[in-house]
């Protein structure tokens, strides 16, 4: 049975064990991502059981699409709330989820490349600055690992990081600016 | 059974979250060949849940196995709190249903019974007036002077059909006397003593059931109780 066939299963029955079959090969993603936002193992692993107890009721009434990426936002949003009421301000870097948060948006399925498009590539990655520029080809052409590009580049592996999301959003940017403009 | 298959569940899940958790753990600890390590970046930057998982890891210092499976465990019991709770409820149906249906039997039977009885009492009023009116009557022909007439089939034959047809309720003594014709029918038919209802019984079993041979009858009927022992 897929997740969409569970959610509906779920939803008709508000049998616990088909949620827990859904919500079961999440909960060590899930985990990370409350130790993430949380930074306490007692504090994420209750508000990974917390977060199943939310969907109990929440699933059988909300009509949910893309059940990991929902989870995701849903994860996040309640470590914030957690966050927010123990007055702790959240010790994550905005600018990464703010990017996460596009990426997301942009999330549309890639379509097939012509020789044109190569082309275009070439002269998109040309007006990137030079670190993302950098990054971007010896991850994506290259095929490096962050770790491997920061060794070679000299820069901080979180440098390099942030070079390769931001470039390739400029990079995104770029190339659907000249789709446009065709 | 139920947690047969959940524990089976769990098994499979766990085998395929071991992978990815291996990787990560193996990420975050530096442990991974450049190519693998370039893979799980870049999945982690198309999948931004495996990334934040990844970011969280690396704060911890690492993949905890034994947090992860006290978490499926807690995962599991809660499931099994509410399997529990429906078994019971079904249980508590069931026993239910049960009880719904002993009380219908019980109820029917019970009608059964008293029907059974009601008749039993009707039956028994019944036989009581019998037993009341339960005077059985003999009839006995005595022939006077001067009849010549007998019935073609005899006098028991007649005998016994006065028995079935006629009712008294007293000892009595009926006087009858009638001419007979060639056809072999009763005419001018005499009847002294008894009630009326016993004097038009008893004139049509003489004119109408019974063929009669001879010429001028002159009999009587006496009705004497039968004594029952």
């Amino acid at each position: 049975m897929n997740e969409k066939e569970l959610l509906t299963q779920y939803k008709a029955t508000g049998s616990l064990a088909v949620l827990g079959k859904l919500y079961a090969p999440y909960m060590s993603l899930l985990y990370g991502v409350c130790y993430k936002y949380l930074q306490d193992a007692e504090q994420s692993q209750d508000a990974v059981m917390q977060i199943f107890e939310e969907l109990i009721p929440k699933l059988r009434t909300h009509e949910v699409d893309n059940f990991k990426s929902w989870l995701h936002v849903y994860t996040k949003n309640y470590c914030l709330m957690q966050l927010r009421r123990d007055k702790r301000r959240p010790q994550v870097d905005i600018d990464d989820n703010i990017i996460e948060s596009e990426q997301q948006l942009n999330n549309v399925e890639e379509e097939k490349w012509t020789e044109g498009d190569y082309e275009k590539l070439e002269n998109c990655l040309q007006t990137l600055n030079k670190e993302q520029e950098q990054c971007v080809r010896l991850f994506y052409l290259e095929q490096m690992c962050y770790k491997d590009i920061a060794e070679k580049t000299q820069l901080d592996l979180n440098k390099v990081k942030s070079a390769i999301q931001n470039g390739k959003r400029n990079l995104r940017i770029c190339m659907e600016s000249n789709k446009n403009g065709k | 059974m139920v947690s047969g298959i959940l524990g089976y569940v769990w098994k499979v899940i766990k085998m395929e979250n071991n992978y990815q958790l291996s990787r990560i753990h193996n990420y975050v600890h530096g442990l991974m060949n450049p190519d693998d390590m370039h893979a799980l970046e870049r999945e982690a930057l198309e999948d931004p849940f495996l990334q934040d998982a990844i970011d969280g890891y690396r704060l911890q210092n690492g993949v905890d196995t034994k947090q992860l499976s006290l978490l499926q465990q807690r995962l599991a019991s809660r499931v099994e709190a509410q399997a529990d709770t429906r078994k019971k409820q079904f249980y508590s149906w069931q026993r239910l249903a049960i009880g719904m249906a002993a009380g219908v039997l019980f109820v029917a039977v019970c009608t059964l019974v008293l029907m059974r009885y009601l008749t039993d009492t009707k039956k028994s009023d019944l036989v009581e007036v019998q037993i009341m009116q339960d005077q059985v009557f003999d009839f006995n022909i005595f022939p006077v002077s001067g009849n010549d007439v007998e019935p073609v089939d005899g006098w028991k034959a007649f005998q016994e059909v006065l028995e079935k047809e006629i009712l008294v309720d007293q000892e009595q003594r009926i006087e009858v006397s009638f001419n007979v014709g060639e056809n072999g029918k009763a005419s001018d038919i005499k009847i002294e003593g008894g009630s009326k209802d016993t004097k038009d019984v008893l004139t049509n079993i003489i004119q109408n059931e019974i063929s009669w041979k001879g010429g001028k009858a002159n009999f009587y009927v006496e009705a004497t109780k039968v004594k029952i022992p």
